[in-house]
């Protein structure tokens, strides 16, 4: 199995704890370390320090590589990304013993117990759904990360604020009127959440690989109450599973907006309207222990384990792709967090059923 | 040609595994979401990998985020599947079906338009007001998310301003009665027959004054349907004393040979002054009668056996004019009663009357 580079390990384990600002900002900045990924010559014997472990000379077979680089791609992500402790591991299993917020990849023909259709897939060649992207050569981690994880100065998310870095060094996307990123904040020991931008991050420096990357401590806000930046992002390639309000990929007509023909990823706050809409009473999500992530505008999400009632649940809260998606995948079908509410919400949820999932908001049935 | 949706695997397994399954498919446990649902109108394999239980009707998206327009949707699963109800033009499998079949205008197989209940018509119901200017959908008359306890999912609603206010029409299962409920389904098992054969549906009158059933039809069909007396019947209570004509058949209210030795009981080819009126005799020499209500339970020798709307008619249609059921007494029963496309009316009055 291939292993991280020793040098680099240790510069990312003293950064964690150093406290610098790192969580999907690895590989960017300061801590974008060039011989992590390229090679010059091809030819490894040792590292910077003289140091000769595999970890640090291993090279893909069948080099050398576009870009000098050391593999292709995937299996040069995959020597740090799989099986490793010090950093996340994104493909099939892990025994990191956290749930992780992006869940697992997979690859074609399934790998561990993570079949091809339980989320995104290395080396996939098909079209993404919804859209008309594909890459001939199969799905690679640069599809998604930007692999220099740069923030361009004038880029903002998708409610305009300036992002100075980019979320798990995901790819800009174009929402029609430029580049935008998506944010986020690294918070000190769960204080108040900065509103301004996309994603949360618990507990900021000096923490855990759980601290950075386990669901229970990424938290999703709402700085724009009409837009998503996680839903823009997902938009660059799932074209028509995301869009405006009102417009021909989600429809969505009136205000509190209803009809539509997609599911909504913003501006549908939870509970908004009745009938056979979502539900924040007791029979919806207010009577769930254990809740899906939603957006929020305030930074309430609740405490997991407590269910809020009848009449507890925050107003504002959005669904958006990763309240029912795992952005790698997971153990279940479309990645979808099978989660009926009543227990722990693990990668997977805690069934294997997709119907209670949508009865997180919904109340039929 | 209808296709399966996805869902339709996931439904025959259930059909097969056998829980509480009858016109209470699409409720409660059994109400699966992506059975109709898709999130995003891009689905290109069911939930459990499979990619050839995934079709949709290709101009969605669709509002409510559903598959296919309703009709197409309902009929993916419904229409020669195999593994739910077949409930569009003839049956796939081999049963007599309680409900017959539907039909539309642009599939006439012997089911046209003017022979039941008409899948996209905007013609207003007969005897009532109401249409839908879009069309007939099933969902018109069925609940797609079900309700507790209402027969085949048919709607009821607690809202006084809905057609369907209280019209509750409960329902019991696998050879337990209970007389008080409207409809008992005699069959047991998970068969499609035992759910939806006609034979496996029996009717029960917990009021003997009224009929769930009519009443429930009555939300469209208005002037069809309520007790002797009404305006829209005439009659009385217990039937015609002589005084009080019928206006319209009663669906409730009477029973077949009432007002036994006066106008109600006549034997076949009798006269004087009750040639109109129905014979117990005649309705119990029949080898093949057509369903009545029961308030004792007792559909083979009751006395207190009632007329409803499922007597003379198929809910969904057949073959014949009006839905109705032709049935002679004798021979091999079909969604057509016994006698069939040949028969004619007079077969199915003959079931109870003496002319």
């Amino acid at each position: 199995m291939n292993k991280l580079l020793l040098v680099i390990g240790i510069l990312a384990l003293v950064v964690f704890t150093a406290g610098a600002s790192l969580a999907g900002d690895y590989h960017s900045g300061e801590f974008l370390i060039c011989s992590d990924c390229h090679t010059m010559h091809y030819s490894r014997s040792h590292d910077m320090s003289g140091a000769t472990g595999t970890e640090f000379t291993e090279l893909g077979t069948g080099g050398p590589f576009h870009y000098l680089l050391k593999a292709d791609p995937n299996d040069l992500c995959l020597m740090c990304h799989d099986g490793g402790t010090d950093e996340p591991d994104v493909l099939g299993a892990h025994a990191n013993g956290y749930d992780r917020s992006a869940g697992a990849l997979n690859e074609v023909g399934g790998v561990d117990t993570y079949q091809d259709w339980m989320g995104h897939t290395l080396g996939s060649t098909a079209t993404a759904p919804g859209g008309t992207f594909a890459n001939v050569d199969g799905l690679n981690c640069l599809n998604c990360h930007h692999q220099h994880g740069y923030a361009g100065s004038g880029t903002t998310d998708m409610a305009g604020n300036p992002v100075t870095s980019l979320y798990r060094n995901l790819k800009y996307y174009n929402d029609g009127t430029g580049n935008k990123g998506i944010s986020y904040t690294i918070d000190v020991n769960d204080t108040p959440a900065d509103l301004t931008k996309d994603v949360r991050e618990r507990y900021g420096p000096g923490s855990t690989l759980s601290d950075h990357y386990s669901q229970d401590n990424i938290d999703l806000l709402e700085p724009a109450p009409t837009k998503s930046g996680i839903a823009g992002w997902c938009k660059n390639c799932h074209t028509s599973f995301h869009g405006a309000t009102g417009g021909a990929e989600v429809g969505g007509t009136g205000s509190p907006p209803e009809e539509w023909l997609r599911h909504p990823q913003a501006e549908a706050n939870i509970g908004a309207l009745g009938g056979g809409h979502s539900n924040k009473g007791s029979r919806g999500l207010g009577g769930k222990l254990y809740r899906v992530r939603f957006m929020s505008p305030t930074g309430v999400w609740g405490t997991q384990g407590t269910a809020w009632g009848d009449t507890g649940a925050p107003a504002d809260l959005t669904p958006t792709c990763l309240s029912c998606h795992k952005g790698h995948g997971n153990g279940r079908a479309f990645g979808l967090i099978c989660a009926t509410g009543t227990a722990p919400i693990g990668e997977d949820g805690d069934t294997d059923q997709a119907k209670p999932l949508c009865k997180q908001c919904h109340t039929q049935g | 040609m209808r296709k399966i949706a996805a869902g339709g695997l996931f439904l025959f397994l259930l059909c097969l595994s056998g829980s509480a399954i009858a016109g209470d498919y699409h409720v409660n446990g059994y109400l699966i979401c992506s059975d109709c649902h898709t999130m995003h109108y891009s689905q290109r394999h069911s939930y459990s990998g499979d990619p050839t239980q995934v079709v949709y009707d290709p101009t969605g998206p669709f509002p409510k985020l559903l598959k296919a327009d309703v009709n197409y949707l309902c009929l993916a699963c419904h229409d020669g599947s195999g593994f739910a109800p077949d409930v569009f033009g003839s049956n796939t499998t081999s049963y007599v079906r309680q409900a017959g079949g539907l039909n539309d205008p642009t599939h006439d197989t012997g089911y046209g338009t003017y022979k039941g209940h008409t899948l996209s018509a905007t013609d207003t119901a007969p005897g009532g007001t109401w249409n839908n200017p879009n069309g007939l959908t099933c969902i018109d008359c069925h609940a797609p998310h079900g309700i507790t306890e209402q027969f085949r999912n048919l709607w009821t609603s607690d809202d006084s301003s809905d057609k369907f206010h209280n019209k509750h029409l409960t329902y019991m299962l696998d050879g337990q009665n209970d007389l008080t409920k409207d409809v008992f389904i005699v069959g047991t098992g998970f068969g499609l027959e035992s759910r939806y054969g006609a034979k496996s549906v029996k009717f029960n009158e917990p009021d003997p004054q009224k009929s769930a059933y009519a009443s429930w039809c009555g939300s469209c069909h208005e002037n069809f349907h309520g007790s002797g007396g009404d305006a829209s019947m005439g009659g009385a209570h217990g039937g015609d004393s002589g005084s009080t004509p019928w206006l319209r058949h009663p669906v409730a209210d009477v029973n077949i040979g009432q007002n036994l030795g006066s106008k109600s009981d006549q034997p076949m080819g009798g006269g004087g002054g009750g040639e109109d009126k129905s014979s117990l005799t005649v309705y119990q020499s029949h080898t093949n009668r057509v369903q009545v209500m029961s308030q004792s339970g007792d559909w083979t020798n009751g006395t207190d056996v009632t007329p409803s709307c499922f007597s003379c008619h198929k809910a969904h249609g057949n073959k014949n004019s009006f839905g109705l059921i032709f049935m002679r007494g004798t021979g091999t029963v079909t969604e057509e009663g016994d006698a069939g496309t040949t028969g004619a009316m007079v077969d199915l009055c003959r079931q109870c009357h003496v002319q």
